[in-house]
């Protein structure tokens, strides 16, 4: 049988989250919600079995995409896992940025089915 | 009026005409009647002026006389003879004989009388001689003194176009008096205006000199009337970029405006006052065009600082609002797409027929979400225009692939016809696929079942003309100045296709005019409508920005 997917999801939004978490759960993906970048980044330093893949909202209300990016980078292991950010918004400038600071995808909200995205993660997790 | 009256009104009018009556003595008169006296030996003689109810002597030598009772003169029988008089003896002639010229006063016995002659040819009255004593004249005497006369005539000439010239300079004068007073009443008018108006004048001269400015430009620059009058515009009034950089003299509205003789308008550049504040300012600049040669200019400027902030604002707004609103609209889309998926269990067709309705209401609303937003980009004017070389065909590919279920659902047929060798050309493939799109979902849905939409894409002189053709509902003529308004949708589709936000048309002429093309369209009601865009073969001006479309 094939290894459980595990999806950090990072939306500040409740309704989103819930709404998120049931599709992942029933694809078959195993969810870890945060409400909050600290309170992912504070489940980050307590575990050892890292989540393969982040799925991340740019604005959230403790920090934005970006200062998340560079704390994940501080720690080695960290880097490895793969982020998609799933935002309302997507300047050219900003998606650059992401990009360059290790997001593998970024994908503008209203514009996806839940199932897309899910294939994208699908995807990047098995690329890695 | 009888003939002779008739007669007598034109010679009173040449009469008048010669400006002569009861005026001084002049030389050039005299000085015929005094050669009149010493040719003839006699002692009177005299050129007469013969008026309505009087006799003027202009000249006479030998009497005192300056006037005298038309009635019963010699020289009104010249007049009324209209030739010669010659009279050797008046107390012998019985006509004369009891003439009070001839019983007292002068008591005139000889007297030789011939016509002058104003230039109309009227007889206006005679040259004269007179004698106390009786004398013979001889023919010879009769045909001189006519001589004689000619002279007076060439005399009256002169006075007659003395006159018509005094006539026409007094009226010169009269108009130039008038044309003064209303350029004084004009110029008084364009004063207050100017100095009332609320934007900045400046008039300049062909080499770019001030010639005037009203109050609003000091309050603006902060110069004064007097350090500017006579300084070329480019060096007084400095213009900013908004990267605080000075606009080269060679980039001024007002300078190309004299070059290209058209009007340009910018609202892109700053004035930076001498207290250093800058404010973003709207510039007019007008040739001033005569005979097709630029003889100066008048620049307009306004301080819109106001205007630009309230534009920030809404932008932001619609930003902000637009942003906001994808949060509750991404929660209804994967809410409705978990229930639809089943999983949160079984539906009833009902149930699945509801929800499909309440997802597609929602997809509705992301589009009209989606442009708004870009909408709000473009107007703002903060998008990318990012040029590359663009293979048209491609690009169209794409969108036809995305259009094609589209289309196979209304069994529309689809033409296509591209240029052969139709060259890459340097456009924003984002935007112009954005065009292209619009126009293409816009033939398919306005289209019944089973039409046909034609694509052409061909060449014409420095341009490439993209051509989408529908035989679908057409746009009403009454609503064809309205289709690219904001929120217009016509009212014969309205009801066929409930769906539509009447914001595609709008975006799609503002993103091909900022891609520097032209876009247009021919409508039948019920036959079919045609949309052309054209782009120019030298492509799209590169545009620094903030956003692109769709993001």
């Amino acid at each position: 049988m094939e290894k459980t997917i595990k999806v950090m999801v990072i939306e500040d939004e409740e309704l989103l989250l819930q709404a998120i978490s049931k599709k992942l759960t029933s694809k078959g993906f195993e969810p870890i919600t945060c409400t909050s970048a600290k309170q992912a980044l504070d489940y980050l330093a307590n575990i050892t079995e890292y989540p393969d893949v982040i799925w991340l909202d740019y604005y959230l209300e403790d920090m934005n995409g970006l200062e998340f990016m560079r704390e994940l980078r501080k720690k080695e292991a960290w880097t490895k896992i793969p982020v998609v950010v799933v935002s309302n918004s997507a300047s050219d400038e900003k998606k650059a940025s992401m990009l360059e600071l290790g997001v593998k995808e970024y994908i503008l909200k209203a514009q996806y089915r839940l199932e897309d995205i899910i294939q994208i993660l699908r995807e990047v997790v098995e690329k890695k | 009026m009888d003939a002779a009256q008739e007669k007598e009104e034109k010679r009173l009018i040449a009469l008048q005409s010669l400006n002569l009556l009861n005026t001084p003595k002049e030389e050039r008169f005299e000085v015929i009647t005094r050669l009149a006296t010493k040719i003839f030996a006699v002692p009177v003689a005299g050129i007469s002026l013969v008026d309505s109810q009087k006799v003027w002597f202009k000249s006479i030598q030998g009497l005192m006389y300056s006037q005298e009772e038309r009635a019963a003169s010699f020289s009104d029988a010249v007049i009324i003879k209209e030739g010669a008089v010659i009279v050797e003896d008046a107390s012998q002639n019985e006509e004369f004989k009891n003439n009070a010229n001839v019983t007292e006063g002068p008591k005139i016995r000889f007297f030789a009388g011939v016509p002058v002659r104003a230039p109309d040819g009227s007889i206006v009255g005679s040259l004269f001689l007179a004698d106390r004593l009786p004398r013979k004249f001889s023919d010879l005497e009769a045909s001189t003194l006519k001589d004689v006369s000619t002279w007076v005539e060439v005399e009256l000439l002169r006075s007659s176009i003395t006159y018509q010239i005094s006539l026409e300079q007094k009226k010169i004068q009269e108009e130039l008096i008038s044309k003064n007073r209303e350029l004084a009443e004009e110029k008084a008018m364009d004063d207050a205006m100017l100095a009332n108006i609320g934007d900045g004048v400046v008039g300049i001269n062909d080499k770019g000199e001030i010639i005037f400015t009203n109050q609003q430009v000091e309050y603006l620059t902060g110069l004064r009337q007097d350090e500017l009058i006579g300084k070329p515009i480019w060096y007084s009034i400095k213009m900013f970029d908004k990267e605080d950089r000075e606009v080269n003299v060679n980039e001024r509205p007002i300078r190309n405006a004299l070059f290209l003789k058209k009007k340009i308008v910018s609202n892109d550049y700053f004035f930076v006052r001498l207290d250093g504040r800058k404010f973003p300012v709207s510039i007019t600049a007008t040739p001033v065009i005569v005979f097709d040669r630029v003889i100066g200019g008048v620049d307009v400027f306004r301080d819109i600082t106001k205007e630009k902030e309230i534009d920030r604002m809404k932008t932001e707004f619609i930003s902000l609002a637009s942003h906001q609103l994808r949060t509750p609209l991404s929660a209804m889309k994967w809410f409705c797409e978990i229930l639809l998926d089943r999983d949160a269990g079984e539906l009833t067709k009902e149930q699945e027929e509801l929800l499909t309705n309440v997802y597609q209401s929602n997809e509705r609303m992301i589009q009209l979400v989606n442009t708004l937003l870009n909408i709000s980009r473009i107007e703002s004017g903060r998008i990318i225009i990012d040029p590359k070389p663009t293979d048209l065909r491609k690009l169209l590919d794409d969108v036809i692939l995305e259009v094609k279920p589209r289309l196979e659902k209304k069994k529309l047929h689809l033409v296509i016809s591209i240029h052969e060798k139709l060259p890459l050309v340097n456009v924003d493939p984002r935007l112009i696929r954005h065009v292209y799109m619009n126009l293409l979902t816009n033939a398919v849905k306005y289209t019944p079942d089973e039409g046909e939409v034609v694509i052409i894409i061909s060449r014409m002189g420095e341009e490439i003309i993209s051509q989408i053709s529908d035989n679908g509902y057409g746009i009403p003529k009454r609503q064809q100045e309205q289709v690219f308004k904001k929120f217009f949708r016509a009212e014969n589709v309205i009801k066929i296709e409930t769906e539509g936000t009447g914001l595609g048309l709008y975006l799609t002429k503002a993103i091909v005019e900022s891609s520097g093309g032209r876009i247009w369209f021919e409508s039948d009601e019920g036959k079919g409508t045609t949309f052309w865009f054209a782009i120019p073969l030298s492509g799209s001006v590169q545009k620094e920005g903030e956003v692109t479309i769709d993001v």
